[in-house]
């Protein structure tokens, strides 16, 4: 045992009781949790027992094997910190209390641990329910504990802001109260205390100050939801005082961010949807008020972990519509960061969002009648495609057009647009002769498969006796599974195919995109997803050797990095390296700059850098973005940066406030692909990339990169100062 | 009133009999135009013969051949055969759309580079390849398909010298199941030797194996034979994969496919009995992705078609020279283009139109070039109209081999000329001289 292993130990304890603090508030801020640890300390009883509390479950938590990195984010500590600031505060000081909170914390420790498991089952959060049943535990048993007291503390406001702050607070204090005006805001800032048990207008003060220090948007939401709240009082004509005194407030507050900016990435919508939640809330919390009152316990939190977990749970039974109201996959510290991030998410890796499905053939096709189209892509079907072969003169049949034969899609195989189950075939139904339809057996000869839960492909007016595979089959993508035919209501050859969230041919269709393909119309774009359009010339896209190679990283190799920087040379090593949660990641053996990436046969992504910016890293992270490993000549395709990589702080903090609704700062990435070279075996593939800095839309700052891609994972950046950097991506 | 044309009396005999299955009538549909070129104003600006491309029919062609296969397999790339054709007008258009190069020579492969392809579009194919060639191939990084051991000893002795690895495949012949057996070029699959010359290259470690070979034969009608052929080839690339854990780039079928030509002896013409793109497509891609390659990384599938892309954009204008009856009462019609230009009369039964109206009278003609040579017959028996000396008539499908294999023997070669898409009409070669011919020589003094 040496000294660095229990600096390590002491380092992670004392992060996990600072984060106990801010996770109150689901962030992990430090100046945030020295903040709320101070707000503790008002009352000084109860910022020991919290201290205590935290201390005495996080030690237990460690030492018992739980989760380090749970432990560590102060997802364990919170609960029992509230229990033991909520204990310290209704007792008389003195050892007794202090035993009983150390019982209390390890109670709300094997409580959490508990309702973690059952939740987790649902991904639910367990919110702060450890601490309702740890603290309406300690409170019904308190009745028979003759040793404590009972704390008048909390009742008598002048005297605890005299001993906490002299005549200075009091007078503040007085000022506030006398005027009427502000009587909203002081009962908003006394219901950001009562998250802390702390019944005075200090205690909001500082934690307003740090929420809004924290998240922009945390802290409107914050506001947002108080006054939804405070309004629907007003409406209802309810009792209003009881919302002074019964440190109610706050489930408004914390409802308004859990839903409006931390459990749902926070947009236009969720702040809507706050609005819409928090009457629910008040009325649900005036119920549950009438209900525990004959058991004299307190409701504390419970209105907003049931209208949190209510809400939540409902969001994610969707089969659609996850656009809006996005679950937050990957939870950054802040709302804010989040929301960047998943803008990120959104434009490049939609497959955390999609099933990737290809186009389900090969070669050049046409869509002949696309999404809502003017022949029978309606109502319950309208998201559906029907795919021909023309040729160069438009014309999709040679000779007279009269056999089924003569059309150029006739015959040609059909491909597993991803894998998946087969799940029904209907054979047997005859071509029709061309021009006639068969509206008896409509779809004709059809085939279902089974991708994910609620997605299903369906391809149709195939060939009879064509299929090659049979219903309850497992498909690999790419697999030949039948042939083009005019079988059902189909007056000339065509593929229809169609994506249904049900297995059954014919099934109501959803709109869903398809992935990686090449499509031309006026102009030849690249899609990563994309819904094809009617006459849009589409062909699947192919991966470029070279790059795929390059992009193939493996956790735990290492990368050389070689940089000539106005003509100075250094060598670095770079680490490919996995996390708790499989995301990969490159880290900078000399600065620790960590990117995290995405990579697959198709492209490599970039999502989220954290480190020094003036590393070598950080200028891979901004060169290579964004890179499709499919090669087409003169193609490029956009992506966007999340701002708060490239904007100061300041520009930043007016920015998040209206970042769901607009974005005045912008940063995008271009790449364009250059020149290749044509080759079975290619030496080498060019590529350009950019950087614009942008504010409300006026070029801030742009950056150039000449990106080399070589045999054997070589990447070659070359930036507008002809800096270069040659990363060897296979040593 | 105008005065109407002089036709010479026919006397045809008349068939009592069963009538043929064709029915009688014999109109001679009649070409006045190629692509919107009135025949008469080509003869007028270029003189005849005249050989005239159509640029637009090399584009289609080589569309619906690329559709048919890039509609069924994922990697398809097309070769241009530089024999089948190597005027640099017609393999730019090729190049132009995307195809390779397929060489058999040097003096290809030069012609090739000349013509801006990337020496790593090139496939060396052939015989006949000099140490030189060899090393400026494998400097070029071209692919180079090894056709005997000598070539492979050669090439693997070429890797002391250069630093450059060779990129090679080898060509394997093989029974498809088809008459006769191509055994001559590349390396035999049955007898093993196919997979003993994979294993020297493999275990040499000195040479790249990229790809597989085969050529099966030419005018093959019988699709099936490249299923069969490209199913032995992906079993020796499977077997390379499982042995040596190395992945074969690129499957080679070669060409051979047939042209719209009708074979001599045919019973029926081959626009109704060759197969088409299609057909041949349906039979390589189907049983590439039926064998045990794996789907997800097929090798690209490259084909070197030339006769089927080119035959038809050609076409040859000529002029009757006389006409004349045999002794045995049969009419012949002599015109000014022989078998030393139209050197495919030899395998085919060229279709011959006129280009002006005829009456509806046909008579069993035998068609002579204007050579003094006893063999110089374009097609031995034709239903013709009845024309007249100076009257054009022009040859269809001659795109193929003629302009490559076409000799001068009494009379000169003539002008080809490039009819593009938009119509206009270019001289792509010019056609001899007197000079041409006598510039290449030498009197010894003595003579003069």
């Amino acid at each position: 045992m040496n000294l660095d292993k229990y600096k390590v130990k002491i380092n992670a304890s004392l992060n996990a009781t600072l984060r106990s603090y801010s996770q109150i508030f689901f962030s992990e801020n430090k100046f945030f949790s020295i903040l709320l640890l101070l707000v503790s300390f008002i009352d000084f009883w109860a910022g020991i027992s919290g201290i205590i509390a935290v201390t005495v479950c996080n030690l237990t938590a460690f030492s018992m094997g739980f989760n380090k990195e749970k432990i560590k984010k102060g997802l364990y500590g919170y609960n029992a910190l509230l229990v033991g600031i909520g204990t310290g505060l209704n007792f008389e000081p003195g050892i007794v209390l202090l035993i009983l909170i150390i019982f209390a914390a390890l109670l709300t420790l094997i409580i959490t641990i508990n309702i973690e498991g059952i939740l987790s089952k649902y991904s639910l959060p367990f919110l702060s329910i450890p601490f309702l049943f740890g603290i309406w535990i300690v409170i019904l048993a308190s009745s028979h504990f003759d040793a404590l007291g009972l704390s008048h503390r909390g009742i008598y406001t002048y005297n605890e802001l005299y001993s906490a702050g002299g005549s200075t607070f009091v007078k503040i204090y007085d000022w506030f109260n006398s005027i009427k005006d502000f009587e909203i805001l002081k009962i908003y800032l006394l219901s950001l205390g009562a998250i802390f048990f702390q019944n005075n207008l200090l205690a909001g003060i500082l934690i307003a100050i740090g929420l809004l220090i924290y998240s922009r948007i945390a802290f409107t939401l914050s506001i947002t939801g108080f006054f939804a709240a405070f309004y629907f009082y007003e409406i209802t004509g309810s009792d209003f005082a009881q919302l002074e005194y019964t440190f109610i407030g706050f489930n408004y507050i914390l409802t308004s961010i859990a839903i409006g900016g931390y459990f749902v990435i926070p947009s236009a919508k969720t702040y809507l949807w706050t609005l819409i939640l928090l009457p629910i809330t008040v009325i649900i919390t005036i119920s549950l008020q009438n209900l525990f009152l004959p058991w004299g316990i307190p409701i504390y939190s419970l209105p907003f972990n049931i209208v949190v977990i209510l809400f939540i749970y409902a969001l994610r039974q969707r089969i659609t519509g996850n656009k809006h109201l996005t679950d937050t996959f990957t939870k950054q510290n802040t709302p804010e960061k989040t929301l960047y991030l998943n803008k990120t998410y959104v434009q490049i890796i939609k497959d955390k969002n999609f099933f990737p499905l290809n186009l389900p053939f090969w070669g050049k096709w046409t869509i002949s009648q696309a999404h809502e189209g003017e022949y029978t892509h309606k109502g319950f079907w309208k998201e559906a495609w029907d795919f021909i072969i023309v040729d160069k003169e438009n014309s999709q049949f040679k000779s007279s057009g009269e056999k089924v034969e003569d059309y150029l899609c006739y015959g040609k195989n059909i491909i597993a647009p991803a894998s998946g189950y087969v799940m029904n075939i209907n054979d047997g139904i005859k071509d029709n002769k061309i021009g006639d339809i068969n509206t008896v057996q409509n779809w004709g000869n059809s085939i279902v498969i089974m991708h994910a839960e609620y997605l299903y492909s369906q391809l149709s007016h195939l060939k009879s006796g064509s299929f090659r595979v049979k219903a309850g089959e497992y498909v690999q993508k790419g697999q030949v599974i039948a042939e083009v035919g005019n079988s059902g209501h189909s007056p000339y050859p065509h593929l229809h195919f169609q994506i249904q969230a049900s297995p059954f041919v014919g099934s109501k269709t959803i709109e869903y995109p398809l992935t990686n393909y090449i499509s031309e119309n006026e102009t030849t774009e690249y899609k990563i997803f994309g819904i094809p359009k009617l006459n849009d010339k589409i062909s699947q896209a192919v991966p470029h050797e070279l790059i795929k190679e390059a992009i193939h990283l493996i956790p735990g190799q290492k990368i050389s990095v070689i940089s000539e920087i106005a003509g100075k040379s250094t060598e670095t090593v770079w680490e490919v390296e996995k996390d708790y949660y499989n995301q990969t990641f490159i880290q900078c053996t000399e600065t620790k700059s960590t990117a995290y990436f995405y990579s697959d046969e198709t492209g490599f992504w970039f999502n989220n850098f954290y480190g020094n910016k003036k590393s070598l890293l950080f200028n891979f992270f901004i060169a290579f973005y964004n890179v499709k490993s499919a090669f087409y000549k003169d193609v490029s395709f956009n992506s966007f940066i999340r701002p708060n990589l490239f904007f100061n702080k300041i520009l930043m903090f007016f920015q998040d406030f209206i970042s769901p609704v607009y974005l005045f700062l912008k940063s995008e990435f271009k790449i364009f692909y250059i020149e290749e070279d044509a080759d079975l075996s290619p030496e080498y593939v060019i590529l350009k990339t950019t950087v614009k800095n942008s504010i409300f839309g006026n070029e801030n700052k742009l950056l150039n990169f000449e990106i080399k891609i070589l045999k054997s994972g070589i990447i070659q950046i070359i930036d507008n100062k002809s800096n270069k950097i040659t990363i060897n991506t296979k040593i | 009133m105008e005065k109407l044309k002089y036709e010479r009396p026919v006397i045809n005999k008349i068939n009592a009999g069963v009538t043929d299955k064709f029915g009688m009538g014999h109109k001679i549909p009649i070409i006045q135009e190629l692509e919107g070129n009135k025949i008469s104003d080509l003869t007028n600006k270029y003189g005849s013969p005249l050989f005239v491309i159509s640029e637009k029919k090399i584009r289609d062609k080589y569309n619906t051949a690329k559709q048919a296969f890039t509609t069924r397999y994922p990697k398809v790339q097309f070769a241009w055969s530089y024999k089948t054709n190597y005027l640099n007008a017609v393999c730019k258009v090729f190049h132009s759309e995307g195809s390779w190069a397929e060489v058999v020579s040097g003096f290809e492969y030069d012609k090739a580079i000349e013509n801006g392809v990337d020496g790593k579009n090139i496939i060396f194919n052939g015989p006949d390849k000099s140490i030189a060639d060899l090393t400026k191939a494998i400097k070029n990084g071209s692919y180079i398909h090894i056709d005997h051991f000598d070539e492979l000893f050669d090439i693997i002795k070429l890797t002391e010298t250069v630093s450059e690895k060779p990129k090679v495949a080898i060509r394997v012949n093989m029974d498809t199941g088809i008459y006769p057996k191509w055994d001559r070029f590349g390396f035999n699959y049955e007898n093993g030797e196919a997979w003993n010359a994979l294993n020297r290259i493999m275990l040499s470690g000195k040479l790249e194996l990229v790809g597989l070979h085969t050529h099966i034969g030419t005018y093959i009608m019988a699709p099936e034979a490249y299923g069969v052929a490209a199913s032995k080839l992906a079993d020796l690339a499977i077997n390379v994969d499982k042995k040596f854990n190395h992945k074969i780039k690129y499957i080679d079928m070669g060409g051979g496919f047939a042209s719209d030509n009708t074979l001599k002896g045919a019973y029926l013409p081959g626009k109704d009995t060759c197969p088409s793109f299609d057909d041949y497509a349906d039979s390589i891609t189907n049983a590439l992705i039926n064998s045990n390659l794996d789907t997800q990384n097929l090798p690209t599938l490259i084909l070197e078609t030339g006769r089927a892309l080119i035959d038809d954009a050609g076409d040859v204008i000529a002029t009757v020279l006389a006409n004349k009856r045999l002794a045995d009462g049969r009419r012949s019609t002599i015109i000014d283009i022989g078998v030393n230009m139209l050197f495919t009369s030899f395998w085919y039964d060229h279709e011959i139109y006129p280009t002006k109206q005829t009456g509806s009278h046909s008579e069993d003609t035998t068609i002579f070039g204007p050579l003094c040579m006893n063999i110089d017959v374009v097609r031995s028996a034709i239903k013709f109209p009845l024309i007249q000396k100076n009257d054009n008539v022009v040859i269809k499908r001659v795109g193929a081999y003629n302009m490559t294999q076409w000799m001068q023997f009494i009379t000169m070669r003539p002008k080809i000329i490039l009819i593009d898409t938009k119509g206009e009409s270019h001289i792509i070669r010019e056609n001899e001289t007197g000079q041409t011919l006598t510039a290449m020589e030498k009197t010894p003094t003595h003579l003069t």
